[in-house]
């Protein structure tokens, strides 16, 4: 507390009325010159509260000092001004004995209170979105710092509180701990927070001081960072916009961000791979093709062996300038060498693409846009194949899970993911070479991103993996659930003929499923991209 | 005699000659012999730091491994808490807690992973450069062994 009188009594006795009993509370007077208006009120508390007088640090100085005097285990701050509610600490102590792990940071919701003490509002966070993106809760200034009850270990880890800067130690300690520990909301309301005209945090100097803090917070956010937080880049730069400029008035740090919001796709890195399979002879249109794109990739990805592609290629290659990167890991299976690439791939966004199909000249660029604006992790399209027929793929969008399972248009030479699915362990598992059941579990609660464009154009490949696909699914503990679904995708393969043990061998010799499907299928121009969706897609 | 003187000049020439070429030629496979030891070093260091950079990579792949295990086993976790709020379409603080826990395990985890997939690609890739760089007797050496 620093020249704090007015309120510091009401503080200190909502500190002692805490339901729990196990507590030791500490007051620092940080160099208040009220002419000891301060110091009176808190040795009135005599023994009850441990009382500490120091030069003015700062309120980071102070909880430092605290932090270093303490003998509890838990650490939970209030400021001169604010309230505990009586049941805060025995809550939250509670939560900290239940969940058995002492390292996460607690933080609640709040009421407002004015200078008479009366209720003026109640600060509500949004549990359940809390509960799923835990880290929005720093990144949208949800945080305040005296609901807060952290283990001090963890505190001091990171070097206690950030001092020198006033207004911001908090949120500049938050920062710092987010990306270690967790941060779990307590739905109800637990501390009283005061406003009064004398808050120093409504001052020129604190919003100077507040708006670097985030243009920093800003800058440092990495695109895999900011991706975990909301799925792109450019997606978190546009909440953070919003976040800044309408509910914490940072409008140098908003404009930022709407700056780099702006740049992100055409800044974001990309890689494609290339599997040139056991024969290569089309390699060099699709080389081409990924030469052509109107958003060239930063990286291509060639999975297969050198020898495999014309020098003509190679020569095309070198003078591309993109960062090439080879992979040969022989006849392995397509899902196996989509993955052997994917180890090298070093994009946030990846495009896959076989020896034998081509993308369309502003592939890229289009899927891109998309998944960068709508923060999504996985996207495809509608195609042509090589015979100019249109398949409207694209069309299968949105939450398609569970019913993706009863028959999936999604082609590989079509499909774009984020690389945070990689990492999340979702594609191509080592142990299944089962292509699509990499995008049933990319897709499995999250939404598929479709543009119902042919941006890419196939070559029809043998064979298709339906039966084995079911049969994964079936095997499988979350998809195995949704039996209707898979029951649908067995009556497709029936109608296929596919269902037929006998036929099943001949069959995988066939078309892709979904082209098979179209029993009429319809001859269109190329460029025309058409909706029609055939019944086997549900 | 002055053919004889003549023939003793010449051979005394010849042999002043031939000791000279014998110098020139010790001096030439000296300096061949050093090349070869210098090519024989490089190349055991090459050997070398290909064998530690595979068992970097072998490491680094098996912490791939365990943290593809954790993400599935978290995610079977998450999946069930989840599953369990919607069908008691209340909200159970305990369950919300651990999944909470569950989901920045998760993303603790996936940024741990990411960390490792960039080391792989890193310790995959540059092989082709490191090789690239190496003298053109050694890579040939390299690929002659």
């Amino acid at each position: 507390v620093r020249n704090g009188a007015n309120f510091l009594a009401q503080a200190i006795a909502s500190a002692l009325d805490q339901s729990y009993q196990d507590i030791e509370i500490i007051v620092v007077n940080d160099g208040s010159e009220d002419g000891g208006a301060t110091e009176s009120i808190a040795r009135g508390f005599g023994d009850r509260i441990t009382y500490i007088s120091q030069e003015n640090k700062g309120v980071a100085g102070a909880l430092n000092t605290v932090l270093r005097l303490m003998t509890g285990v838990y650490f939970s701050w209030l400021s001169h001004d604010d309230l505990f509610e009586p049941e805060k600490t025995a809550v939250q102590v509670s939560i900290l004995d239940r969940s058995a792990r002492g390292r996460i940071v607690l933080f609640s919701d709040f009421s407002w209170i004015d200078e008479t003490g009366a209720v003026t509002g109640v600060e509500k966070l949004d549990h359940a979105k809390i509960v799923c993106h835990p880290r929005r809760s720093f990144y949208d200034g949800l945080i305040n710092g005296c609901t807060v009850l952290v283990a001090r270990e963890v505190l001091m880890e990171g070097g206690g509180i950030e001092e020198g800067f006033p207004h911001t130690q908090d949120y500049r300690t938050w920062w710092r701990l987010i990306r270690r520990t967790p941060f779990v909301h307590v739905p109800r309301p637990l501390i009283r927070s005061r406003q009064h005209s004398r808050q120093g945090s409504h001052s020129c100097a604190a919003l100077e001081e507040s708006d670097d803090f985030w243009c920093n917070v800003l800058r440092e956010t990495s695109d895999f960072e900011s991706s975990v937080v909301d799925g792109s880049h450019e997606r978190f730069l546009r909440r953070s916009s919003d976040f800044l400029r309408f509910r914490s008035m940072n409008h140098r740090a908003a404009a930022l961000a709407l700056q780099m919001a702006e740049n992100a796709p055409e800044t974001v890195s990309v890689s494609v791979i290339l599997d040139l399979g056991p024969n290569a002879a089309g390699a060099t249109a699709s080389i081409e093709s990924v030469l052509a794109q109107t958003r060239q990739p930063q990286q291509l990805v060639l999975v297969g062996s050198r020898n495999s592609i014309t020098p003509a290629a190679h020569a095309t290659l070198e003078k591309s300038g993109l960062e090439i990167a080879w992979r040969d890991v022989g006849d392995a299976a397509p899902a196996a060498r989509l993955r052997a690439g994917l180890f090298v791939a070093s994009g946030v966004y990846i495009a896959f693409l076989f020896a034998s199909d081509t993308f369309e000249r502003g592939k890229i660029a289009a899927q891109i846009a998309i998944m960068s604006v709508w923060g999504g992790l996985i996207s495809h399209t509608s195609y042509a194949t090589n015979h100019g027929i249109v398949v409207p793929a694209g069309s299968f969008a949105g939450k398609v899970y569970p019913e993706i399972l009863g028959g999936s248009p999604v082609e590989a030479s079509t499909v774009m993911v984020h690389r945070l699915l990689w990492a999340s362990g979702c594609l191509f598992a080592e142990n299944c070479e089962i292509m699509g059941a990499s995008w049933i579990d990319a897709i499995a609660g999250r939404g598929l991103i479709g543009l119902d464009r042919p941006l890419s154009r196939l070559t029809p490949r043998a064979p298709s993996e339906a039966a084995r696909l079911i049969e994964w699914a079936r095997a499988h503990p979350r998809h195995g659930l949704h039996r209707l679904d898979i029951w649908r995708g067995e009556q497709r393969l029936e109608r296929d003929g596919r269902g037929d043990p006998s036929l099943r061998s001949v069959l995988d010799g066939s078309s892709r499923p979904f082209e098979a499907a179209l029993l009429h299928p319809v001859e269109l121009p190329s460029t025309t991209a058409t909706k029609f969706a055939p019944c086997s897609v549900g | 005699v002055f053919g004889r003187l003549k023939r003793a000049v010449v051979l005394w020439l010849g042999a002043d000659v031939l000791v000279a070429e014998r110098d020139e030629a010790l001096r030439a496979s000296e300096s061949l012999r050093s090349e070869v030891d210098e090519v024989r070093t490089e190349l055991s260091r090459a050997r070398r730091s290909e064998e530690l950079l595979a068992q970097r990579l072998a490491f680094v792949q098996r912490g791939h491994g365990i943290a593809n295990r954790l993400l599935r086993d978290i995610k079977a976790e998450r999946d069930g808490l989840m599953g369990e709020r919607d069908r008691l379409l209340l909200a159970n603080e305990d369950a919300e807690i651990r999944s909470v826990l569950a989901t920045s395990d998760f993303l603790r985890v996936v940024e741990f992973n990411e960390t490792l997939l960039r080391e792989i690609g890193r310790s995959a890739a540059p092989v082709d450069e490191s090789f690239k760089a190496l003298p053109s007797q050694t890579r040939q050496a390299l690929r002659d062994s």
